[in-house]
């Protein structure tokens, strides 16, 4: 065995842990999960009924799901990482945080971020990328919220008093790194007003950053750090060693390396090049390993301690959290298969995947942790180990209501999309037919986040009723600690998990070895293009009418990507090109068709059939659960905002010509009038809608597939 | 069919420097996990959390 303990000269100091950082922290995780669910479940509501969006533009599905996936993720599931990593972290290296200044300005900093999305979003001040919707001035506040963190993170290995970096910190380190360069590298953009941008990246390479981001956000943000919170809270809940130390490590480098490279298992049989179509693939194949190794690692660290499983709510919690894991990280290499894909896709499965990991796999980890910790951390007992028990299998219930409506409506709909008569025909030709069949199974999935929130309020009064019960001296925990700064520990990975700063610039190269070589050869695509195949840019009024499109969100139930499958081009038109998308900057290939694909909607119905269908799609197609976007009758187009915008896509190397430039408000103004006047021809009853939002929108969809 | 796969990306060979980068580098890891002379000192890291508050001057731990 490699000495370990021998030093020349050791102290005895004794630390005094920050509390209040990690009770700060507990409280936030709390307030934003009761704002995520409730968001969730209002969502849900108005999938299943219309209605719910009461009219109001702030309130509709497409503004508010960007909504709920940030809360859900940044506010709480941010929270709850950074409440386990700043206990951890204190107690893995026995010390207290670098700077506390440093950790409040994290915690105020990043309430007040998320406090910027909740109101932003519903504004329609959003980049419609998913989970990066936020515009450039909050994207610039995380930027320095996020180093602040790392400084604090970095700082406390700087000052630790032992040497050997257990696991979770591994973890840690790989969450801290991986998102600072996925969120700086998908977040450049060119601002053109205070609360407006448009991304440097255009089309093809703007999806395969983003699903590169968006993928990486669900593993380096979701996964990586708490795997991190399992390697310390398993073993500390269970009082049971982690299962393999061995199986940690190799889980761990195979975890970093792998998990980047499989973002373009979002964009199967689209107009991404098939080169990294098939990268993205092989490589989500791979994960299954390392994310068994993980589960198995979690799971059978209670051995011996199964019979915990039963009496000790705590445990059910994280064994089911682990359990979660396992199944997610199944079902994401499975979806990841293009055949597999090509049914899944677009559809609810992909929801249900994403939920069985945050409801089963966060959110019960978190619930576990945070009934582990509020006890210790306000030195006293939960109040009710009955109403943990109740919450958990009420919130169990929910999630596999949840789970189950979903896969059935996501086989429902892929099925049903791509069913074809003996003459080749579509069976069900009407989309609507498609959601009409499930939407029952929505009304199935607001009664499982239902009861989910119902568990959670469970928790709340629990956890209220102990805070009530705490002793009033809250003195902070301290701990006598020998410094072994200075032993010399091991060979070869053993010493590396000594090192810190050597351990985190290998992480890097590792994380960016996927990320290059995935995205370079991407950045230079359009210069490949034929000259024929090239696209017109988009007209000033169908750029005013495109940002439109963008604020309300509607991305989030319409795709624009017509993929490369027999079914998708007999309902839709031939396959999307690269081409087409090459100046839409963000992109809109979506990742959900609650709408069908909109990728050569142009033509195909009269500028008076999108104006009714906009102010009440009922009118049109009766059973539509679409939103009325009545408010684009009224609101003027920003015409003034134009010249900055066309310049701005000047700058970003799109064709317009100095004339457009110049005049695009004067250009927009007269395409307006000219649907203006054709709308009034056919309908002399119809209001002042003069340059109003509503041409706008129209010309930019009677636009799509036909420039 | 490969060509059109591959039209947009010059040199796809280049994929398999950073994989096999990748591959021998698990080798290594394995190789060094399995080494008997660290059974022991891996046995006793994965104690970590369970000893982490341990007191080092045997007094009752902080509460």
């Amino acid at each position: 065995m490699k000495e370990v303990t021998a030093a020349a000269t050791v102290k005895t100091e004794t630390v005094v842990y920050d509390e209040e950082i990690v009770k700060k922290f507990i409280y936030a995780t709390l307030f934003w999960a009761a704002a995520a669910f409730l968001v969730g479940l209002l969502a849900a509501l108005q999938l299943a009924f219309w209605p719910a969006n009461m009219n109001l533009e702030w309130l509709t599905f497409g503004r508010i799901r960007p909504l709920h996936t940030n809360a859900a993720i940044f506010a709480f599931a941010g929270n709850a990482i950074f409440t386990g990593i700043y206990h951890s972290t204190q107690r893995l290296l026995k010390t207290r945080m670098f700077s506390d200044r440093l950790s409040n300005i994290h915690f105020w900093g990043w309430q007040l971020i998320i406090l910027a999305a909740a109101i932003s979003l519903p504004l329609g001040y959003s980049q419609s990328k998913e989970y990066a919707e936020l515009e450039w001035p909050i994207d610039i506040a995380i930027t320095v919220i996020w180093v602040v963190f790392a400084v604090n993170f970095f700082g406390t290995i700087a000052i630790r008093r032992v040497k050997h970096l257990y696991v979770a910190i591994w973890f840690y380190i790989a969450t801290i790194i991986t998102v600072a360069v996925l969120h700086v590298i998908n977040s450049i953009e060119i601002p053109v007003s205070w609360m407006h941008s448009y991304p440097v990246y255009a089309g093809v390479q703007d999806a395969l950053v983003q699903w590169w981001y968006g993928h990486n956000a669900v593993a380096f943000f979701l996964t990586t750090p708490f795997l991190g919170l399992m390697y310390y809270y398993v073993p500390k809940a269970a009082n049971r060693p982690i299962y393999s130390y061995k199986l940690s490590i190799v889980h761990f480098w195979s975890l970093v390396f792998i998990y980047i490279w499989a973002g373009p298992h979002h964009l199967l049989n689209s107009s991404l090049p098939d080169w990294a179509q098939t990268l993205g693939m092989v490589f989500s194949l791979m994960l299954w390993a390392p994310s068994w190794g993980g589960m198995i690692n979690g799971l059978l660290t209670l051995r011996g301690a199964w019979h915990k499983v039963r009496t000790d709510p705590i445990i059910k919690f994280l064994a089911t959290a682990v359990t979660f894991y396992g199944m997610s990280t199944f079902e994401g290499p499975l979806l990841s298969i293009k055949s597999v894909n090509s049914l899944a896709h677009y559809t609810d499965w992909i929801i249900a995947h994403v939920h069985g990991g945050t409801l089963g796999w966060n959110g019960f980890l978190t619930f576990g942790m945070i009934y582990y910790l509020v006890p210790k951390i306000w030195r006293t007992e939960m109040h009710s180990k009955k109403l943990m028990n109740t919450h958990f299998w009420i919130g169990l219930l929910g999630i596999l209501l949840y789970y189950i409506s979903m896969w059935a409506s996501g086989i429902t709909q892929g099925l049903m999309w791509r069913a074809v008569d003996s003459s080749g025909q579509l069976v069900y030709p009407d989309f609507v037919e498609t959601v009409m069949k499930i939407v029952p199974l929505y009304y199935v999935r607001f009664v499982g986040g239902a009861l989910y929130l119902t568990g959670f309020i469970l928790m709340i009064y629990n956890i209220w009723l102990t805070w009530k019960k705490a002793p009033a001296d809250q003195t902070p925990a301290t701990l006598n600690v020998k410094s072994e700064r200075h032993e010399s520990a091991g060979k070869g990975h053993r010493k590396l998990e000594g090192l810190g700063a050597v351990f985190t610039v290998l992480v890097f190269i590792a994380i960016l070895v996927g990320s290059v070589i995935e995205i370079i050869p991407t950045l230079s695509i359009h210069k490949y293009l034929p000259k024929d195949e090239m696209v017109r840019p988009y007209s000033p009024l169908e750029l005013a009418g495109r940002d439109i499109y963008v604020r309300e969100g509607c991305y989030v139930c319409h795709s624009q990507m017509i993929r490369k499958l027999p079914f998708d081009v007999l309902r839709f038109g031939p396959p999307s090109t690269i081409a087409e998308s090459m100046y839409d900057r963000p992109f809109q290939w979506g990742s959900k068709r609650t709408g069908p694909d909109l990728a050569r909607v142009g033509g195909k119905y009269p500028d008076m059939w999108h104006y009714r269908h906009m102010i009440n799609p009922r009118d049109i197609t009766p059973n539509s659960i679409m939103p009325s976007y009545s408010w684009l009758n009224n609101k003027k187009i920003d015409y003034i905002g134009l010249r900055k915008k066309l310049s701005v896509m000047k700058y970003l190397g799109v064709p317009y010509d100095h004339e457009t430039v110049a005049n695009g408000d004067m250009q927009a103004e007269e395409q307006a009038d000219g649907i203006y006047e054709e709308l009034k021809s056919q309908d002399p009853s119809l209001g002042n809608i003069k340059n109003t939002e509503i041409l706008a929108i129209i010309a930019y969809l009677q636009s799509l597939g036909k420039r | 069919m490969k060509q059109i796969a591959l039209s947009y990306f010059e040199h796809p060979y280049l994929i398999l420097i950073p994989f096999i980068i990748f591959f021998l580098f698990f080798i290594y890891l394995l190789i060094t996990v399995m080494r008997k002379s660290n059974v022991n000192v891996y046995r006793e890291l994965a104690d970590i959390p369970l000893k982490d508050e341990e007191d080092d001057n045997n007094e009752q731990p902080g509460k």
